[in-house]
């Protein structure tokens, strides 16, 4: 299964829940690949602690190198890093029992962002083809905003051998009427992720069928994290949650096309970073962030998640 | 009031998920097994709630509030739960159609023999009953305002076809109950002098007039209501002997079926066969409170708003509509006649023209008493004040706020119930039927008077009463097992009175639901009323805290950027406060104490300073 994640602003939390995303997919066995497509900021490596991949590889000669150079067609295959024997965190080396493959497809250091040809989308086709024989799951990091990478891959995708493949859009946005509305605006209006599709040939009802939102960071308005505060703050909260969802309704960004939120993490907000179990026991991340990133995991999976409302 | 509705109702809710539930598969039935009031009533503990008040509602999987999803999480997510109830919903309907598309409205095991009697036979337990007319009105509205809504939430094709589907089962089911109950629908007229006559004139002669005068002035009180008897023509009820005779009375309302040689209604619709009716020509005061209810759902602001009724419904609507005004006005008549010593209604028990008595009619007649109140501009709090008495008393009586002793025979109608004779056209006795609602709709009562009441304090007093019943209603759900958290153990508040139940009465269920959806609709709709002297009150501080500020400001002390701050907060206070003198009264006066405190403070530093010179 492919999945492409987007957002419509920078600074979300989409490489970081996306990453994390993968990290539970190969710790539940399914062998799983992370596709560092945001080719103006490869930050990927950093996510993963991978310390040759800080800001992408710097690989150079005829057969090392990041995605650019592949896409590009410098090099026959991009560099894939297995991140349980790369990465610099203990508890990321010792890959854990029964977990699957996790591999990094970095981006090229000082790559930058680059235009799209036709040829770059056949190739970007290819390896698509490629992973997906060889992984479960394949998740691409996109850009923020309306990007040649999301053009590049909605071209690899109309392409027929791609069509039988499976393949979804997961759009992250914070909790806010701005987020709501630009996440909105990126899946739905002119010159939105459905219209792009619809010229490359996609039919944009399948596509919205098979795209879903994310909302990260969100602070629940009626959990204990707001216990502290005053009664008119958390009373307005509440209001404000209230009518954000009566707008993300009406957005079209509501519950009936949201795949899961993730709670505001302090470990996060301070650090891009996976978290562990071990992070949860030591009680330096919210064992609730970790539930919400399974259960968004297992719903990428789960065919009913999926279904139309 | 202590009741919390919504905390009830979602527990309820959990309670009932957790009893039909299986298996991903509802089951019907319960205590009387599965018949067509058992199921409507177990549907409507969800469906009612989720149609009447918005917080709860369930036809939007983006709107539905969260609280709400977890109590039905069983059921599946946001997404499925309104799928799940579909198709319940679907079932249901399916199981009381009959072959040939006739919606059928059987009592099933809600019915038994009369005593000594035999076994009833399968034709008689498929009978059209009132109750399930009236039960099929609310359920049809609710079902039809949810796809309403649902359909335009959804974009899958096979689930637009169920609506469709749901929503045609529902309004032929409608309309089928609507023709029921103008084809049950009794005037029973009598003489002054026969039996009936002389049970209603001992009833109503409070006052202890002569019986010709008593009879010559209730006829006047009701000479309206005998002359809109005319435009009763089609259905039942139609009047054929002559009233102008000075010696004639009558008796309006519902009988328990189809009377007997009922005609039948004409639509366009499509609901099948009209049944021949067996039913006595007479208003029996439970089918009748029960279908004035159902009827006032018909003709609610709701069913209008969304148009849940087609053209041909809203005439059948409108033949009922004048119906109810009849017998409205015919029961608040002879609930309240006379009034120099007291009203009918305060001489507990009611006494029915049959020769039944019991206190559990003075209760039914209250709801008719009350509608009636209101239709002619007596509702005020004096008038309604004397049927909370009313209320209060019979709560003593049926010992619900009263310690009972064991076997007293004020607790028969709790537990087993009051037994309702059901009798055939020659009056002879066929079934009975047997409610044992008395103190829900006790419950219910009390709250709707509540919401009527403009003073304060009495709504609180008569809402006091509704706390306690509910204390009553409590102890009575169904302690442990799969069932728990639904109704009716009734040893629970009367030790040793009946044993733990096999299974939930979706009866009761079914009422307790239906009063705290009263209550919710209390807290939601009802504007607070408003204690007059309060305003004053908080006026006249309002008034000191102004007087005091604006010396101050003469005087400079605000003067200097820190105290500009709280002279800005100051005022602002003071600017809400006199916004809310009016519409919350309370609220205004604690504002304006806050704030003749801070005031005090300024008073005494300045004091002090001088103090000090
Ligand atoms: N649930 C969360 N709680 C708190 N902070 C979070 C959460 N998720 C992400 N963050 C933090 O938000 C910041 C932005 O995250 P991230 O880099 O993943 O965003 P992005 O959408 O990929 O941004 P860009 O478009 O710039 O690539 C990071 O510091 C990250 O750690
Ligand atoms: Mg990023």
């Amino acid at each position: 299964m492919l999945v492409f994640v987007t957002s419509h602003k920078g600074g979300t939390g989409r490489s970081v829940t996306a990453a994390n995303i993968a990290y539970r997919s190969a710790l539940s066995g399914r062998p799983t690949c992370y596709l560092d497509y945001d080719f103006g900021s490869p930050t990927a490596g950093i996510t993963f602690q991978i310390p040759d991949a800080v800001n992408g590889v710097e690989g150079a000669g005829p057969n090392n190198g990041g995605l650019h150079r592949y896409l590009r067609g410098e090099i026959p295959f991009p560099e894939q890093l297995d991140v349980w024997g790369s990465s610099e965190r203990a508890s990321l080396r010792q890959r854990p029992i029964g977990s699957g493959p996790l591999v990094l497809l970095p981006g090229q250091r000082n790559g930058s962002e680059f235009g799209f040809t036709n040829d770059i989308a056949k190739r970007c086709a290819e390896l698509f083809l490629r992973l997906e024989e060889e992984f479960d799951l394949t998740l691409v990091d996109l850009s923020a905003g309306r990007s040649y990478a999301s053009q590049m891959v909605l071209a690899a995708t109309a392409t027929p051998a791609l069509r039988k493949v499976v393949a979804r859009w997961l759009v992250f946005h914070r909790w806010t009427p701005q987020h709501v509305t630009a996440a909105a605006d990126l899946a739905f209006e002119a010159g939105g992720i459905l219209a792009m599709a619809k010229e490359y040939g996609h039919e944009p009802e399948r596509l919205r069928e098979s795209l879903r939102f994310i909302r990260t960071a969100v602070i629940d308005s009626r959990g204990p994290e707001v216990g502290h505060l005053d009664l008119a703050q958390q009373a307005f909260l509440r209001k404000c949650d209230t009518e954000l969802s009566e707008l993300a309704r009406r957005r079209g960004v509501g519950r009936t096309t949201l795949l899961g939120a993730v709670p505001l993490d302090p470990l996060l907000q301070w650090r891009e970073q996976l978290i562990s179990d071990h992070d949860v026991q030591a009680k330096i991340a919210n064992v609730k962030t970790v539930d919400a990133i399974v259960e968004l995991t297992e719903k990428l999976f789960d065919e009913t998640a999926w279904e139309t409302v | 009031m202590r009741i919390q509705p919504r905390q009830e109702i979602l527990d309820i809710w959990r309670a009932t998920v957790r009893s039909c539930w299986e298996k991903g598969e509802w089951h019907w039935g319960g205590r009387s097994g599965s018949n067509s009031i058992n199921d409507a009533e177990q549907l409507l503990t969800l469906l009612l709630p989720a149609s009447k008040i918005p917080a709860l509602s369930l036809d939007d999987p983006d709107r539905a509030d969260d609280e709400v999803i977890e109590a039905l999480n069983s059921l599946g997510g946001a997404i499925e739960i309104p799928r799940r109830l579909v198709t319940v919903m679907i079932d249901y309907f399916r199981r009381y159609t009959a072959e040939d598309g006739t919606p059928v409205f059987g009592g099933g095991g809600y019915l038994t023999p009369v005593e000594g009697g035999p076994e009833l036979t399968e034709e008689q337990r498929s009978q059209d009953i009132v109750d399930s007319f009236a039960v099929s009105v609310t359920l049809t509205l609710a079902t039809i305002g949810f796809v309403k809504v649902y359909r335009s939430a959804t974009q899958r094709r096979e689930l637009l076809a169920q609506l469709d589907e749901l929503e045609t089962m529902a309004s032929i089911r409608l309309t089928a109950a609507m023709v029921g109950l103008l084809r049950s629908f009794s005037t029973f007229v009598f003489t002054s002098t026969d039996e009936y006559g002389r049970r209603l004139c001992d009833m109503v002669n409070q006052d202890e007039l002569p019986r010709r005068e008593l009879v010559a002035a209730l006829r006047e009180q009701l000479r309206d209501t005998m002359a809109s008897l005319r435009s009763v023509v089609i259905g039942s009820g139609r009047v054929t002997e002559d009233l102008d005779n000075s010696d004639m009375l009558f008796e309006c309302g519902w009988s328990w079926g189809i009377i007997a040689g009922a005609e039948e209604v004409p639509t366009s619709e499509s609901i099948g066969r009209q049944r021949e009716g067996s039913a006595e020509n007479a208003p029996y005061l439970y089918f009748t409170v029960i279908a004035m209810d159902a009827i006032e759902d018909l003709n609610s602001e709701r069913t209008r708003l969304l148009g849940l009724l087609n053209e041909e419904q809203q005439r059948l609507s409108r033949a009922l509509q004048l119906r109810w005004e009849l017998t409205r006005t015919y029961w608040a008549t002879v609930a309240t006649f006379g009034n120099r010593r007291r009203w009918p209604i305060e001489d507990i028990p009611w006494r029915t023209t049959d020769g039944d008595r019991t206190d559990y009619y003075t209760l039914q007649a209250t709801s008719l008493a009350v509608k009636g109140l209101l239709a002619v501009g007596r509702g005020g709090d004096e008038e309604l004040g004397r049927i909370a008495a009313v209320l209060v008393e019979l709560a003593q009586r049926a010992r619900v706020t009263r310690r009972a002793t064991p076997g007293e025979s004020a607790l028969l109608v709790h537990t087993p119930g009051k037994r309702v004779t059901l009798n055939d056209d020659t009056s002879k006795p066929i079934m009975t039927w047997v409610v044992n609602e008395f103190s829900t709709v006790l419950l219910q009562r009390a709250i709707t008077v509540a919401g009527l009441l403009s003073n304060a304090r009495r709504r609180s007093e008569l809402l006091e009463l509704a706390d306690e019943v509910w204390d009553h209603l409590v102890l009575r759900r169904i302690p442990d097992g799969r069932h728990r958290g639904l109704w009716d153990h009734a040893g629970g508040a009367f030790p040793g009175l009946a044993p733990r139940p096999e299974a939930p009465s979706w009866y009761l269920t079914a009422r307790v639901v239906q009063a705290l959806v009263n209550a919710g609709q209390l807290l939601w709709d009802r504007p607070f009323p408003r204690a007059a002297r309060l305003s004053g009150y908080a006026q006249d501080l309002i008034d000191e805290a102004e007087y005091l500020f604006d010396r101050e400001l003469m005087r400079g002390t605000f003067a200097g950027e820190a105290m500009q701050r709280s002279m800005r907060s100051i005022r602002a206070s003071l600017r809400q406060a006199q916004l809310l003198v009016d519409e919350r009264p309370g609220t205004a006066a604690a504002l304006a104490n806050t704030l003749l405190l801070l005031l005090n403070d300024v008073t005494t530093g300045q004091q002090k300073a001088s103090e000090g010179i």
